[in-house]
C-alpha cells in the first residue's frame, strides 16, 4: 500500500473560497511538492500527517509575472533614452513615443503600488477591483489626453518647455508664451 | 499504514513474540484495516488569527527609520508624485477649453518665487526617481547588492539628484 501524505495546499481565489486538499502518493513527492514546498521533505516519512502549509496568497492564481517583470524593466531602461531625446530631437512622432512609454511606465508602477496597499485583507473583495480598474481607466484617459495633446496643441515637450522659461530667463518673464518653434530656446 | 506495522509484517514470525509475553496463548489473527485519515476543516494563518481575534504585532511604527527603507519608499512616493503629474496635466489639459499657450501665458502672470517653487516640485522628484531608478535597474542586473554597496550607491544617487535638479532648476 502506497504511502500517503496529505498536504493542504490552499492558494487563495479572490473571492476567498478555500480549495480542499490534495492527496499525493509517494510518487509525486519528488515532484512539483518539493519545488514549492521545500520543507515538506522533513515530513516525508510521516504517514498520514496533515500538514497546513502556509499558502500563497496571490491576488490572481497563476501565471508567468516573469514577462511583466522583464517588459517593465525594459521599458524603464528604454525610458531612461527616450526622455533625453525627446528633448533635444523633438518631433510630433517623438512627442507620441513619449506618451505612451511614459504613461505605460506610470501606469505599471501605479499598479504595483495599488496591488501592494489596497489589498483584499484590508479592504474586503471589492475595493481592490475597483481601485485596479479604476487606474486602468485614469491611464486610458491618460493616455488619450496627452495624444490629443500632441495632435491638436504643443505636445508635451514643448508644453515643458514653455512653461520652463519661466524665472530661468527673467527678462521673458510677463511676456507670455509664443510657440517653441518662434523663439529660440537651447537647452 | 505506519512503518513500524509494516516493519512488523515484513517479518511474519516476529510478531507473536513481540505481543506474546502479555497475551500468553491467546493470539488471535487481527485483520487490519486502514483508512484515509478524517479530512479537518482548512484553516489558513490569517484566517486563525481573525477567528482567535489577535491584535496585529506592530511593525511600521516599530521600525527604525533607515536610508534603506526611506529612499525605497521615496521612490515609491516621486514615482506617484510625477503620475499624478502627468495625468493630471494630460486630463486636464483634455478637459479645458483653450490651448495650452494660452493658460501659459497666464502662468506667466505668477510671482517668480512662486514659478521657481512650482519648478522644484516638478524637477526635484523627477530627478530623484530617475537616479534611483537607475540603482533600481543595477539591482535587477544583480549588481550592488551587498549592503555597503547599497549604501554606498545610495548616497551617490543622492548626490546626482541633487546635481540633477539644480542642472533642471537652473539650465
Amino acid at each position: 500500500m502506497a504511502l500517503a501524505l496529505v498536504i493542504r495546499c490552499l492558494p487563495r481565489s479572490m473571492n476567498g473560497s478555500i480549495r480542499t486538499s490534495h492527496m499525493w502518493s509517494k510518487g509525486q513527492l519528488n515532484g512539483s511538492i518539493f519545488k514549492h514546498y521545500p520543507a515538506a521533505g522533513l515530513l516525508a516519512k510521516d504517514t498520514n500527517a496533515m500538514v497546513a502549509v502556509a499558502p500563497r496568497r496571490e491576488m490572481s492564481d497563476g501565471g508567468d509575472h516573469v514577462k511583466l517583470w522583464t517588459a517593465e524593466r525594459a521599458l524603464s531602461v528604454g525610458l531612461l533614452g527616450i526622455i533625453p531625446a525627446a528633448f533635444i530631437v523633438p518631433s510630433p512622432a517623438m512627442d507620441y513615443l513619449l506618451a505612451v512609454s511614459l504613461v505605460m511606465h506610470c501606469h505599471w508602477g501605479i499598479e504595483a503600488s495599488v496591488v501592494d496597499y489596497i489589498r483584499p485583507a484590508i479592504f474586503g473583495p471589492v475595493i481592490p477591483k475597483v481601485a485596479i480598474a479604476s487606474l486602468y481607466g485614469l491611464s486610458i484617459f491618460a493616455l488619450g489626453g496627452l495624444i490629443y495633446f500632441s495632435y491638436s496643441d504643443v505636445g508635451l515637450v514643448n508644453a515643458v518647455k514653455m512653461f520652463w522659461k519661466f524665472f530661468t530667463s527673467p527678462h521673458l518673464s510677463g511676456r507670455g508664451c509664443e510657440p517653441i518653434s518662434q523663439q529660440s530656446i537651447s537647452i | 499504514m505506519s512503518i513500524a506495522l509494516r516493519r512488523l509484517m515484513a517479518c511474519p514470525g516476529l510478531h507473536r513474540g513481540a505481543f506474546g509475553g502479555v497475551m500468553g496463548s491467546q493470539i488471535r489473527n487481527v485483520v487490519l484495516r486502514s483508512q484515509p485519515a478524517a479530512v479537518k476543516t482548512a484553516e489558513d494563518f490569517f484566517e486563525k488569527n481573525e477567528r482567535l481575534k489577535r491584535p496585529m504585532s506592530p511593525h511600521l511604527t516599530i521600525y527604525k527609520p533607515q536610508i534603506t527603507s526611506m529612499l525605497s519608499i521615496s521612490h515609491r512616493i516621486t514615482g506617484i508624485a510625477v503620475t499624478g503629474y502627468v495625468y493630471a496635466f494630460s486630463i486636464g489639459m483634455m478637459c479645458l477649453p483653450a490651448s495650452f499657450p494660452h493658460y501659459c501665458a497666464a502662468l506667466a502672470t505668477a510671482s517668480p518665487a512662486l514659478l521657481f517653487s512650482a519648478k522644484f516640485l516638478l524637477a526635484f522628484p523627477f530627478a530623484y526617481h530617475t537616479c534611483n531608478g537607475v540603482r533600481h535597474l543595477m539591482w535587477d542586473l544583480a549588481k550592488g547588492l551587498e549592503i555597503s554597496q547599497v549604501y554606498k550607491t545610495g548616497y551617490t544617487m543622492l548626490a546626482a539628484t541633487t546635481l540633477l535638479t539644480l542642472a533642471l532648476l537652473f539650465c
